[in-house]
């Protein structure tokens, strides 16, 4: 990447206070896009993949009893000092959204065709007719049949898959440079999960988007992202390219995670290596490594002191204790 | 091994108004093995739920019979089902849902004993302490306490407790650890093949991830539409499907490994049917690859193509 990053995260931090004490659901995590790229975030739920995306585009709401903080440079500039109204600008425009499920994501009572179309005439400066012209060329291009009959139909006449691909005709229509889908594939069929997958790579390709893709699969994250950065607990433990990632893990919670998987390759009934434990409870963090009471190289270091993400040949981890690296030029 | 279950043209449909029905299984002839764990694949709307509500009479089929060690249960009413109920437990998707938060570990683990009669309360405690244990929790520390204490994992723990407590001997897993954290996943499923070979269960076990259904089952029944479409042991299915439909599913899914290239799934664009109006013949033909004018106006039975390996496919793709 020799270009500047479109999208750098620096320290990162969504904080909650409830009852039990402030949960930190993100805890310092910096990052960098680079143009065109795909970021796979890959974590567990509560690892705090959803919160911190979603808080980079001002969708944690930041009403009392909930802290953000960090600086999110878009382009180089930074969009959390921007006005509200350029804010908005930028939301829909330049950055699109796909969601989890598109049955709460879409309007129950817009037809689809317009709700295609209000990006377009708010931020792009289209009328009601070309918008919705637009809406029926942007419905055949994510692969609906019968564009012209769909756009006037409701998203409850869809099936959750048709519903998907609106969604991301809908985050598509500006053209935006940053793509953000956040386990867009979670709640579909297997079948209908490769076709949206197909469709999110080939439009990311064809209009050279950035795109980060959410996700607690590691399948989909090995298939469909660049690079990976993999969260526990609220911290990034791990970011390196996909390859890396998964070949030579420097994180243990990355390998142990990486070998508990069954796989299709494996024979029936082979014995899966379990994590023991479970994640922790974010109201009640310690001093030490998040994942110290579930590790197998644990030692007292771990215990009591917080790893800080370093980075080797541009692979971060944060461990004291990394699995080694392998050796140049081995298998 | 003789067959502890053998459903026989089990249908199941739902009215939805208007006089349409939801044909959810249509006519499925399956046998689980004593001792064996059998795995139920298919995508959502396949009716692998609904098959294995049917089979526990939850409620019982519109058709067809479910042979359960000499008995079936589709003509057993009342007493007689009743007293059959204690050999076959379930446990369930969502582990919380599923557990009753207002009651306590040791009551909901010791529900069924009260409601099969066990009418010894010492022999409760002492039955309930035991299955704690083989599942691994700690009687001491989880007794008094309520399933919103638990993480996911846990409560599955609890479910599965529950499910053994009466010693069954099937237990139908619907999805078991879909909804729990990926790094939880194989302790459930690790637990899942301690309790089968401790306690000799058979498992119909359901899901529809295929790395998760290979790891733990014997061999594998798919789901498509309402209909079986092909039954294999898990080695042979995996290695060659010999179904189209099989062979797309196994296809779709990306594999955590970034070298192992993601296959072609052939599937002709479009979604799954609705089970409201499933197409003719065979149900897959409207996103078959290898469809012909034979599979829209013949159904195509299920078929042995060779030892131990049925399909339900007019062109097969091992001969």
């Amino acid at each position: 990447m020799s270009d500047r990053p479109i999208l750098s995260v620096r320290d990162a931090r969504v904080g909650f206070n409830t009852a039990r004490g402030t949960v930190r659901a993100v805890d310092g995590v910096s990052f960098d896009l680079g143009a065109g790229r795909t970021l796979g975030i890959v974590g567990e739920s509560g690892s705090g993949k959803s919160v911190l995306v979603r808080s980079l585009i001002g969708l944690v709401s930041t009403t009392t009893g909930v802290e953000v903080e960090g600086q999110v440079l878009f382009e180089g500039g930074d969009i959390r000092k921007l006005a509200p109204a350029e804010f908005r600008g930028l939301l829909g425009r330049d950055i699109g959204i796909v969601f989890q499920d598109p049955m709460t994501s879409l309007n129950p009572v817009m037809k689809i065709g317009r709700q295609i179309g209000e990006g377009l005439r708010l931020n792009r400066g289209f009328d009601r007719s070309a918008a919705d012209r637009r809406s029926v060329e942007l419905l055949a291009e994510v692969g609906i049949p019968e564009p012209e009959r769909r756009a006037g139909q409701y998203p409850h006449e869809m099936s959750g898959g048709m519903r998907q691909r609106v969604a991301i005709a809908i985050a598509i229509a500006c053209a935006p440079k940053l793509l953000i889908a956040d386990e867009p594939t979670t709640a579909l069929d297997v079948t209908v999960q490769r076709q949206i997958l197909d469709l999110l790579q080939r439009e990311q390709r064809q209009r050279g988007m950035s795109m980060i893709l959410i996700t607690h699969d590691l399948g989909v994250a090995a298939s469909r992202a660049d690079d990976i950065m993999v969260m526990y607990a609220g911290r990034a433990v791990e970011t390196a390219p996909t390859r890396e990632i998964f070949r030579t893990p420097r994180m243990p919670y990355t390998e142990a995670l990486l070998r508990s998987l069954p796989r299709l390759s494996d024979r029936t009934h082979t014995r899966l290596t379990a994590i023991p434990g479970r994640p922790p409870d974010l109201a009640r963090r310690t001093g030490g490594c998040a994942f110290a009471p579930r590790c197998s190289y644990r030692t007292e270091r771990c215990d009591g002191e917080q790893p800080a993400l370093i980075r080797e040949d541009g692979h971060g981890f944060a461990c004291f204790h990394p699995l080694a690296a392998r050796m140049t030029g081995a298998a | 091994m003789s067959d502890l279950l053998q459903i026989r043209d089990l249908v199941v449909e739902y009215p939805v108004g208007g006089g349409r029905r939801v044909h959810a299984v249509s006519g499925v002839t399956v046998a689980v093995r004593k001792g064996e764990t059998l795995g139920l694949v298919g995508e959502s709307g396949s009716g692998k739920s609904s098959l294995a509500r049917a089979l526990l009479q939850l409620p019982p089929p519109q058709g067809g019979s479910v042979q359960f060690d000499g008995q079936d249960l589709t003509k057993l009413g009342g007493k007689a089902l009743r007293a059959v109920r204690p050999r076959l437990q379930m446990i369930f998707q969502d582990p919380i849902a599923s557990l009753n938060p207002r009651r306590r570990v040791a009551e909901i683990i010791a529900e069924p004993l009260i409601v099969c009669g066990v009418a010894d309360a010492a022999e409760r405690t002492r039955r309930v302490r035991a299955v704690m244990e083989a599942v691994g929790l700690d009687p001491d520390l989880v007794w008094n306490r309520r399933p919103h204490e638990f993480s996911g994992g846990q409560c599955q723990r609890i479910a599965i407790a529950r499910a053994l407590v009466l010693e069954p001997s099937l237990i139908v897993c619907d999805e078991p650890v879909s909804a729990l954290d990926v790094s939880i996943r194989a302790q459930i499923l690790n637990l899942l093949e301690d309790m089968k070979a401790r306690f000799g269960l058979t498992l119909l076990f359901i899901a529809h991830d295929l790395a998760v259904v290979k790891s733990v089952s014997d061999r594998v029944a798919v789901m498509y539409l309402g209909k079986l479409c092909e039954v294999a042991s898990s080695e042979d299915l995996f290695a060659s499907p010999a179904h189209p439909y099989t062979a797309a599913l196994m296809a779709a899914i990306p594999e955590p490994d970034p070298d192992i290239p993601l296959g072609d799934t052939k599937l002709m664009p479009g979604d799954p049917p609705s089970p409201l109006d499933p197409p003719s013949g065979c149900r897959f033909r409207t996103r078959c690859p290898h469809a012909e004018k034979r599979c829209t106006s013949e159904v195509p039975a299920l078929r042995e193509i060779a030892p131990g390996r049925e399909v339900a496919c007019h062109f097969p793709l091992v001969a």
